[in-house]
């Protein structure tokens, strides 16, 4: 037979084939034969089914249409005053973005976008709080006020009992009441998440006037407030752990460390080419016995490039090098209750020995185990147009970088993957938001400078000897290209009804040296450690309360042991003014004698620049760090250590925990504003002020586009 | 085809064996968890799972932003236009898995057919017996009769009725006893034999005996085939149809076994890992 020949046999045999199909189909007498199975049965009634829903929607949306309007315009508050002309207002926050490296990029012609931004309207250095840091200052710019109204002063707050650190940005509390059955001890009720910022979003306000707002990723907005719009969380809302973020390090390297800083090691064993291990979980909160719960993690190695990962029943192929997308990890703490989360693995080598990273577990956007929008069916929303995507606060895993655990590459590709998921959903938020407004807080230009600023200096000690120094050099400038770009696509979508705000709740500078000022307060007589030690554990581990005066944790506050507010103070309210006055005197200009420099620029009375309800819970005193510092690694978490002042030697570089008056972030606007030196509580005022809207008394900011009403005010 | 369908009705007779003397919806129930069986894994590798997943995520997506978005009207349509798009996208997706799997799924319904769509006579009861002619030689033209002779058990009740010129044929016989019988058509050009069951279970039933062919054997395993010289077009015994009492509705085989495939297949698809 030649090719012809079984070519025309082929075809006639399809053509048969194709011809029995349809004398079948076609014979078929009534429903009997229409039915093809489940699979097609389900297809069939599920379309049906969303037909049926969405003709029903169709209807009632037409037929209560008019109605929603006349109820609305009769409950919403009428806005004062509309010259402004404004339908929307979009505000993109660049978190960290520095005002000197922006100017600089501007001048070299870099960043088009922005500069046009800047020859149209406005472009000045954005005034932070005190402390200069993010939840701090995103809160200042979500209230309106300053830390002593909105109650967060650095992501730790400290227990007045224990002396121990708490999260200042929420609380989760389990339901007081349980039932127990056996083994079990159900909660009855649900757990209270109560987040610890006060203050009102000025989002809130615009609601009540029945102003429509997109808020994305805003920082300290976990757990999602109802708004009249959508609200998905950002900076602060957990992985499923509970914790600010825990990744999870496989390694069969027995010569590794055990300890990591912001993570889990595993440490594994391959038999026949074959792992067995876990995936750790959020701790069973219903088992008498408690514990953690954990998924079964089988990887079965497959040459020297890729591993086969079965989580539960699920299998799926890992390439070395390549990070797996989104899996889905369901936990069982049992009596059939689920917790989902979301993950991603990276295999970074397989021999000689393997070495696997698992990301911290996000909340599930899809079927979230807490509120991490408003209304909840948002989150499930963007999951379900865009796929899975990183839902905690602090997605980009610096602890990671700084533990060694992933490298530099692996970082940015993380963290622009979080990045391009935020602007998917922005835009989709703005495309929405054509009247109101339109919130996005992007963390990727924060992250990424916290983890390469050491490669901007050639003398920071993190710098690895020069290591990688020409590779990663431009990663700082090319982050904010990206970024310039996202503003000229921000600037295409607009029209001129439309205002646009670029902001960063910060800068950025080198972080160099650390100062504990643990041990200086130790070593002045400040603060005593038991049986005569001379270092103390992490969380005070060591500490006389009985004798300590004066103690600091977290990045930039020292507290007074005060007595009556702290469990075993011991300094009354007389001798606490006096002492601060001390600790001041003495600190402020604080020299580093190791490098020449003063360590320490300005030391600030909290009392001097807050007077607000919830100041007791700041620290005392405020450290204003000079440039190239901040506080060490071990002040941070309360250690006592054996030096006063350190070379900062891990990858996180840059910081902006210092003197807020060397760390504004950026303020552009399509608009000229008033103020040459806006403050970013200045913010909210602002878009009040632009909907029309009445400016609330307790809002310390003002606002920088003030109407015709307000300046005859 | 007639050794398929042999071969298909060993296969499903051995299957439905121990179900004959029991309540209908015992067989139907074993036959379409069977059915879902067979088809779950089968539609798991064809369909294609991920353009599933995303086309069923986006019409629910479009869903929600209907009421995330429901002040503004033009959000509104486009999200009613998209999830249109999607639920068409979506049956597309089916396309592939329904022409494949059509063939298994027309097997099993027709030989499910030939059990529950009639049930046999009961003693006592009669049914009609209809006979249609070629229409080339008819006897009718010929003047020539069609007798028919019925084996003990059954009983005609009634003389021939002739209609449509000669060409149809209808007589009424009554089932005496249980059992399984024959009637005898006798035509000039020879005899034809057609079988009448009589019982209280269930049983391979086809109410057209048809002359072969692919096609008509397919779809009436029941019954052997006329021969191919007979002027006998078909012999149709009219069974009554089975009534399954389901909580004292009576409701049609079919109905039934699409429920129960849907509901075995809605209880299987996780552990099969399926979407549908």
């Amino acid at each position: 037979m030649n090719i012809k020949t079984i070519q025309s046999i082929r075809l006639d045999r399809k053509l048969q084939f194709l011809l029995l199909f349809l004398i079948i189909y076609f014979r078929s007498e009534g429903i009997a034969e229409a039915y093809i199975g489940p699979g097609a049965g389900f297809a069939f009634i599920s379309s049906f089914f969303i037909l049926l829903v969405t003709f029903f929607l169709a209807i009632m949306t037409i037929l209560f249409w008019p109605l929603r309007l006349i109820v609305k315009a009769f409950k919403k508050k009428r806005p004062a005053n509309m010259n402004h002309g404004v339908e929307c207002v979009v505000i993109v926050g660049l978190d960290g973005m520095d005002p000197d490296l922006t100017t600089q990029y501007m001048e070299e012609g870099k960043l088009p976008n922005l500069s046009k931004l800047s020859e149209s309207g406005t472009f000045s250095k954005l005034k932070t709080t005190l402390p200069a840091m993010s939840p701090v200052a995103w809160s200042s710019f979500i209230t309106g006020v300053d830390p002593s109204r909105h109650n967060i002063f650095d992501f730790l707050n400290r227990n007045f009992q224990t002396y121990l650190p708490e999260l200042s940005s929420t609380k989760i509390e389990r339901s007081p009441r349980t039932l127990s059955m056996g083994k079990y001890s159900i909660p009855i009720g649900k757990p209270k998440i109560k987040l610890l910022r006060k203050g009102r979003p000025f989002w809130n306000i615009l609601s009540e006037y029945g102003i429509f707002s997109s808020i994305l990723r805003v920082p300290m907005t976990f757990p999602a407030e109802k708004v009249n719009g959508v609200l998905l969380s950002g900076m602060c809302v957990p992985d499923l752990k509970g914790t600010q973020g825990t990744f999870t390090y496989y390694t069969s390297n027995g010569d590794s460390t055990g300890k990591r800083t912001g993570g889990v090691q595993i440490p594994v064993t391959i038999e026949e080419a074959r792992i067995k291990t876990y995936i750790p979980g959020p701790d069973n909160n219903i088992l008498k016995k408690g514990g953690e719960t954990q998924i079964p993690l089988e990887i079965t190695i497959k040459g020297d490039e890729e591993a086969e990962l079965k989580i539960s029943k699920e299998k799926f192929v890992l390439k070395k090098g390549l990070f797996s997308g989104w899996i889905t990890v369901t936990f069982r703490p049992g009596l059939n209750i689920k917790i989902r989360g979301i993950c991603r693995f990276f295999i970074k080598q397989i021999k000689p020995c393997f070495e696997m990273y698992m990301t911290p577990i996000n909340i599930d956007p899809g079927k979230p185990a807490l509120p991490i929008s408003s209304p909840i069916s948002y989150s499930i929303y963007l999951s379900k147009m865009m796929g899975s995507y990183a839902t905690l606060g602090l997605a980009e895993d610096t602890w990671a970088l700084n533990e060694r655990v992933i490298d530099e590459e692996i970082f940015l590709e993380q963290a622009y993957k979080y990045h391009h998921e935020r602007e998917e959903m922005f835009f989709d938020a703005l495309d929405k938001t054509r009247k109101g407004l339109c919130v996005c807080v992007f963390d990727a230009t924060d992250r990424i400078q916290h983890m390469f600023m050491r490669f901007m200096s050639d003398d920071h000690p993190a710098n690895n000897d020069g290591v990688d120094l020409a590779k990663y050099k431009g990663v700082i400038e090319d982050l904010y290209k990206r970024m310039d770009c996202l503003i000229g696509k921000v600037m295409e979508k607009i029209d001129d009804k439309t205002i646009l705000m670029v902001i960063s709740d910060h800068g950025f500078k080198p972080f160099k040296r650390g100062v504990n000022l643990n041990t200086w307060l130790y070593r002045n007589g400040y603060l005593c450690l038991k049986d005569g030690s001379e270092i103390g554990g992490e969380w005070f581990h060591d500490v006389d309360w009985n004798k300590t005066k004066a103690y600091t944790f977290g990045l930039s506050g020292i507290y007074i042991n005060e007595k009556g507010r702290e469990s075993k103070g011991i300094i009354s309210l007389e001798e606490k003014e006096e002492l601060k006055k001390e600790l001041i005197s003495k600190l402020q200009e604080l020299m580093d004698y190791d490098i020449g420099e003063v360590a320490i620029r300005r030391v600030f009375d909290s009392t001097d620049y807050f007077d607000g309800p919830y100041m007791e819970n700041g620290p005392d005193l405020i450290i204003g760090y000079n440039e190239g510092y901040r506080a060490s690694w071990g002040a941070a978490v309360g250690r006592v250590d054996k030096e006063i002042f350190e070379d900062n030697t891990k990858s996180w570089s840059g910081d902006h925990c210092i003197d807020p008056q060397l760390v504004p972030g950026v303020f552009f606007c399509n608009r000229k504003v008033v103020s040459d030196t806006p403050h970013i509580r200045d913010i909210a005022p602002t878009v009040l002020e632009l909907f029309g809207t009445n400016i609330p008394p307790y809002m310390s900011g003002k606002s920088l586009i003030p109407s015709k009403r307000t300046e005859k005010d | 085809m007639i050794d398929i369908n042999s071969i298909l009705n060993f296969i499903f007779d051995a299957f439905f064996n121990p179900f004959d003397s029991l309540h209908p919806i015992y067989g139907l129930g074993a036959i379409s968890l069977l059915t879902t069986l067979i088809v779950l894994p089968v539609f798991r590798y064809i369909s294609n799972q991920e353009g599933i997943k995303r086309a069923k995520d986006r019409i629910i997506g479009h869903l929600l932003e209907v009421r995330l978005f429901n002040d503004d009207l033009r959000i509104f349509l486009l999200a009613q236009k998209n999830i249109l798009k999607y639920n068409l996208i979506y049956l597309g997706y089916m396309l592939k898995p329904l022409m494949i799997m059509i063939i298994p799924i027309m097997i099993i319904i027709i030989q499910t057919g030939a059990r529950y769509e009639y049930r046999p006579l009961h003693p006592g009861e009669a049914a009609i017996v209809k006979v249609i002619l070629g229409t080339k030689g008819t006897l009718s033209e010929k003047g020539s009769k069609v007798v028919l002779t019925a084996s003990k058990g059954l009983k005609l009740e009634t003389p021939s009725l002739r209609v449509d010129g000669g060409r149809e044929m209808y007589w009424r016989v009554k089932a005496e006893r249980e059992g399984e019988f024959d009637l005898l058509f006798q035509v000039p050009d020879g005899e034809v034999k057609r079988r009448v069951v009589v019982k209280n279970k269930v049983a391979r039933l086809s109410s057209l005996m048809l002359k072969g062919g692919i096609i008509n054997s397919f779809f009436h395993p029941g019954e052997p085939f006329l021969p191919e010289s007979t002027t006998i077009e078909s012999i149709e015994v009219k069974y009554p149809p089975m009534k399954v009492s389901v909580f004292g509705w009576n409701i049609h085989w079919l109905v039934i076994f699409f429920v129960l495939t849907l509901a075995f297949g809605f209880l299987l698809m996780r552990p099969f890992n399926v979407r549908i």
